[in-house]
């Protein structure tokens, strides 16, 4: 069973060769009409204009690809369903956080936006939180997933986060790596997302008495990962956590395993698996690989998120989580919208995310007031709604069962 | 002594990149900071012509070299000779070489998209036991290629008329010029081999990790640095360079991790930089009154 | 059929050095150029063998006008310099400097080869072939630059101060090899000279180059006995 079906190039090539001299002469920003009012008009449509940050070229440009999919596929869905259309303005944030600082205070300030959707790594969302939060602008993170962006302290907030966050899934992943009293290493990349993880994991350990064997960065486009791979090996290592935000890098890591024949009794890692991994591995290096994620990848409303984004697109959904988180963050956002009646009452519109009732994904999975004023976090860290999966020869997932289940009998 | 021999092996790869800057620099002067970029035009060549079945492998693996090549040699003739014309205190090229760099990957990007892409031409999957240590069978053969062909560099230089010629312009382009021959024909062959190895390297180390655009850019720093320890003048020297920062820099991640192998590295090169500026194999730079 | 310079002008970026300057070589023909410190004689040679730009005039050979051909060109037809200083390769040895100068000689290569004369009649050359030319003497360097030059087949060769630095006894080794190239290449020699008294002995015409103008120009035997030539560059007052 295959699920997602590899992007198809040559259109892309195509379209890009045709594009390219244009995308050079032009470095262009997203153009918006003034019809976004915010406010209904005749129709009873409202048009909200939307800020959206990402790093729309450059070698991590997949993190804009997948918010851009999940507009051209469910941009009509939302009009549909709730009356408010998405003007969106982007801005290109290169991934560096100088450009995230400056898209980000161009969209506020210039652009006059009544909301900001992205960006989509933890590292540059770090960097403008202290901005987004000060000019009282709700701030859609659908991507993120450090912790460390939200200051609950700081009231009332603006911030909302509608992926899992790493110290949620440092609580689902120390009791599988820790099981047993194992030795537990971690390879994380040297960026914001694998020093969250890092840290999480690490204020996880200290907090259920547990200590970190061996810690070990990888730096992006690292030739080869042999030195880490042994240093966990001669530790002893017998569970290991990769917290790495290219699947690339990954690849790296358990191919340096297999050539060394070290095989860990556990081996876990986050969704960021998904993306870039299966092309550059074999299956018997993602043979003993397991992820957990609070989202049902092979059936429900997540999984209806990503066939339609493949069948609008003709791509693969690029980042399928952050596809997902997405999807359900305009869900979000749109019924706020709604309620309020205008999308300029930033205020009114915050509170409506805050108090927001039922968020949908897809036609059938709902979730019931996921936040209050000091959680903004659509997901919870309670293993019976994390989901367990590994992989078979093809690189499908395949559901072992819930965390909690995990934990129990094992997977 | 496993990371004596993992680092070896690794220390080919960067020796054969290396190889490109001596080359280039030894003719021209001129380094080209593009690298890798070619060395991603390389393995995506070589991608874009996977599927002809009627093309044995080592015909795909010349598709790579090629497409680097004949792009490196109309490089230098736009974009590096131009900016060269002012005598031996003109860099303009350094700063059109990092253009090139700049505009090839967004162009790759563009055509190529950022994702990695499996690359099968020249697969050689499976690991072998060298004096206890695990090497992936791909690394080895890349390690065997950079020795194999910087071999072959230094015997086409010692030993043949190209080789004289190349080694007249390296020593006095004017001069060689009178004896009827061209430096900048020199120059453009050279960057047509330089790229074409770069090229090549990119075919098999795709075969590995994956063709993107910036596969070349995170070893760039490595191949310069190689380059810097053996003595830009030299062909031996990215294959001593490649030995001891690959054995070093392995050593000290061992030893106190990843982030270390790097630095160590580096630091060799600032040791090197500060004791023998012209670097271990190279010959001081005459200084012309 | 000659080497000819016709009113060309030449300089550096911001000096403009030569002005009018025309001259002519014929085959077999040996001609002196002389003239003080600074005149522009080395500048003469470098713009005809193309390593400064002309920027006015013509320069031609037997086959025509060659001034937009570029240096390599230049001495693959067969107009060949000897820089000042010799200018060998230093890291090559004597062979490999002597090999290099065959390749401008092209088509012209075959025949009796007129290398062998000069080895036969220089032995030194020959005794110092497998060494590194800039471990040889100055008169061994300057024998080697003209072997060199020799085995490219000169139509026209062009000789910038071969005598420089070098003793009395050896700068008469190099007028003798001067004849002998020239009676073994036919080729036409320009001889830029500061032992004026000597090259204008030697040559059959002269040149009189002051402030990069001609000035002067005849018989060299004529100019070699004129009272203002003998004043101005052979020290007689
Ligand atoms: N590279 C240069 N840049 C600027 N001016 C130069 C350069 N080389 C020479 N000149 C000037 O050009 C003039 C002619 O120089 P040139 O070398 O042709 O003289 P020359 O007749 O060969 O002298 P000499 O007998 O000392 O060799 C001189 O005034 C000199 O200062
Ligand atoms: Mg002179």
């Amino acid at each position: 069973m295959k699920i997602w079906s590899s992007p198809s190039r040559s259109a892309i090539k195509l379209a890009a060769l045709a594009t390219t001299a244009s995308l050079v002469l032009a470095a262009c920003g997203g153009g918006s009409d003034d019809e976004a009012s915010g406010k209904a008009d005749a129709d009873g449509i409202i048009t909200v204009k939307l800020g959206v940050v990402g790093p729309k070229t450059g070698p991590a440009s997949l993190y804009y690809e997948y918010m851009a999919q999940d507009f051209e596929a469910f941009s009509d869905d939302f009009e549909e369903q709730y009356g408010v259309k998405f003007d969106v303005v982007s801005e290109d944030d290169q991934a560096s956080p100088e450009e995230t600082a400056r898209a980000v205070s161009k969209l506020i300030n210039e652009e006059g936006v009544h909301a900001i959707l992205g960006p989509p790594l933890s590292g540059n969302a770090l960097q403008v939180a202290d901005t987004v939060q000060r000019s009282g602008v709700p701030w859609l993170l659908a991507g993120p997933n450090a912790d460390e962006i939200i200051n609950y302290e700081t009231q009332p907030n603006w911030a909302f986060q509608t992926n899992f966050t790493n110290q949620q899934i440092m609580s689902i992943l120390g009791e599988r790596l820790w099981a047993d009293d194992a030795k537990v290493g971690i390879v994380f990349s040297g960026d914001g997302f694998g020093q969250s993880n890092l840290d999480q994991l690490k204020l996880w350990a200290e907090a259920n008495g547990h200590e970190l064997t061996v810690e070990e960065t990888i730096q992006p486009g690292a030739a080869d990962a042999n030195a880490i791979v042994k240093r966990l090996e001669d530790a002893g290592v017998e569970s290991v956590f990769m917290g790495i935000t290219q699947g690339a890098d990954t690849a790296t890591v358990t191919r340096s395993m297999e050539q060394a024949g070290y095989a860990p009794a556990t081996v876990m890692t986050t969704g960021t698996i998904l993306t870039n991994y299966k092309d550059v591995a074999e299956p018997s290096q993602w043979e003993n690989i397991q992820i957990v994620d609070p989202r049902n990848f092979l059936e429900g409303g997540d999984k209806w998120v990503l066939d339609q984004v493949q069948e609008a697109t003709g791509d693969a959904p690029a980042i399928p989580t952050n596809n997902i988180s997405t999807y359900a963050m305009l869900d979000i956002y749109a019924q706020a919208v709604k309620e309020v009646g205008d999308a300029s009452d930033k205020e009114a519109v915050r509170q409506a995310i805050e108090d927001i009732k039922t968020v949908h994904i897809g036609p059938d999975l709902t979730i019931e007031s996921p936040f209050s004023a000091d959680d903004h976090k659509l997901y919870t860290d309670d293993p019976a709604t994390w989901f367990t999966y590994g992989f078979d020869e093809d690189f499908n997932l395949v559901n072992l069962g819930t965390a909690a289940e995990c934990l129990e009998s094992g997977c | 002594m496993e990371a004596v021999v993992i680092g070896l092996v690794l220390g080919g790869l960067y020796a054969l990149l290396a190889q490109s800057f001596v080359l280039t620099f030894i003719t021209t002067r001129t380094l080209n900071f593009a690298v890798g970029e070619f060395v991603a035009l390389g393995a995506f060549a070589a991608i874009a012509v996977s599927s002809w079945s009627w093309l044995p492998t080592p015909g795909k693996v010349a598709v790579g070299f090629l497409a680097a090549a004949v792009v490196g040699a109309l490089v230098y003739r736009f974009l590096v000779l131009p900016f060269t014309t002012q005598g031996e205190h003109d860099v303009r090229w350094l700063l059109s070489t990092v253009a090139v760099s700049f505009v090839m990957l967004n162009l790759i990007t563009n055509v190529e998209g950022p994702s990695p892409q499996r690359s099968d031409t020249a697969r050689i999957s499976g690991t072998v036991d060298i004096l206890g240590a695990g090497v992936g069978k791909q690394q080895l053969v890349l390690a065997g290629l950079a020795v194999v062909i910087s071999l072959l560099l230094i015997v086409v230089t010692q030993r043949t008329s190209v080789g004289l010629m190349m080694r007249a312009v390296s020593q006095d382009p004017d001069t060689a010029s009178l004896m009827g021959v061209s430096p900048r024909a020199v120059g453009a062959a050279s960057y047509f081999v330089a790229m074409g190895l770069a090229g090549l390297a990119g075919v098999l180390y795709a075969a590995t990790v994956g063709a993107s655009p910036v596969m070349g850019e995170t070893l760039l720093v490595a191949s310069i640095a190689v380059a810097i320890v053996g003595g830009l003048g030299s062909l031996w020297g990215p294959l001593l360079g490649g030995a001891l920062y690959g054995v070093l820099s392995q050593v000290a991640s061992y030893q106190w991790g990843a982030i270390w192998g790097e630095t160590a590295g580096l630091l060799l090169v600032i040791v090197v930089l500060v004791a023998k500026p012209e670097g271990l194999l190279g010959r001081r730079m005459e200084v012309k009154l | 059929m000659s080497l000819v310079v016709d009113n060309a002008e030449s300089g550096y970026d911001r000096a403009p050095i030569l002005s009018g300057v025309s001259l002519r070589v014929e085959p077999g023909e040996l001609v002196a150029v002389v003239g003080s410190n600074g005149a522009g004689k080395t500048t003469l040679v470098k713009t005809i063998v193309g390593q400064l730009a002309l920027r006015a005039g013509d320069l031609a050979d037997d086959d025509g006008s060659f001034a937009k051909l570029s240096s390599h060109r230049r001495a693959k037809r067969g107009v060949v310099m000897v820089p000042e200083g010799r200018k060998l390769f230093p890291r090559l040895t004597v062979g490999e400097n002597i090999a290099l100068g065959r390749r401008a000689a092209g088509k012209r290569a075959g025949g009796e080869d007129p290398v062998d004369a000069l080895l036969d009649a220089f032995p030194i050359v020959r005794e110092r072939w497998g060494q590194q030319a800039n471990l040889l003497s100055g008169g061994e360097q300057q024998m080697v630059a003209l072997t060199r030059a020799v085995a490219a087949r000169p139509r026209y060769l062009l000789l910038d101060e071969p005598s420089l630095g070098l003793s009395p006894l050896k700068t008469l080794d190099v007028f003798r090899l001067i004849e002998l190239i020239r009676e073994r290449t036919g080729a036409g020699i320009l001889l830029v000279e500061q032992m004026a008294d000597q090259a204008l002995a030697a040559a059959d015409r002269a040149y009189v180059l002051e402030h990069g103008r001609i000035v002067m120009e005849g018989d060299a035997a004529k100019l070699r006995s004129s009272d203002e030539v003998r004043r101005a560059y052979l020290g007689v007052s």
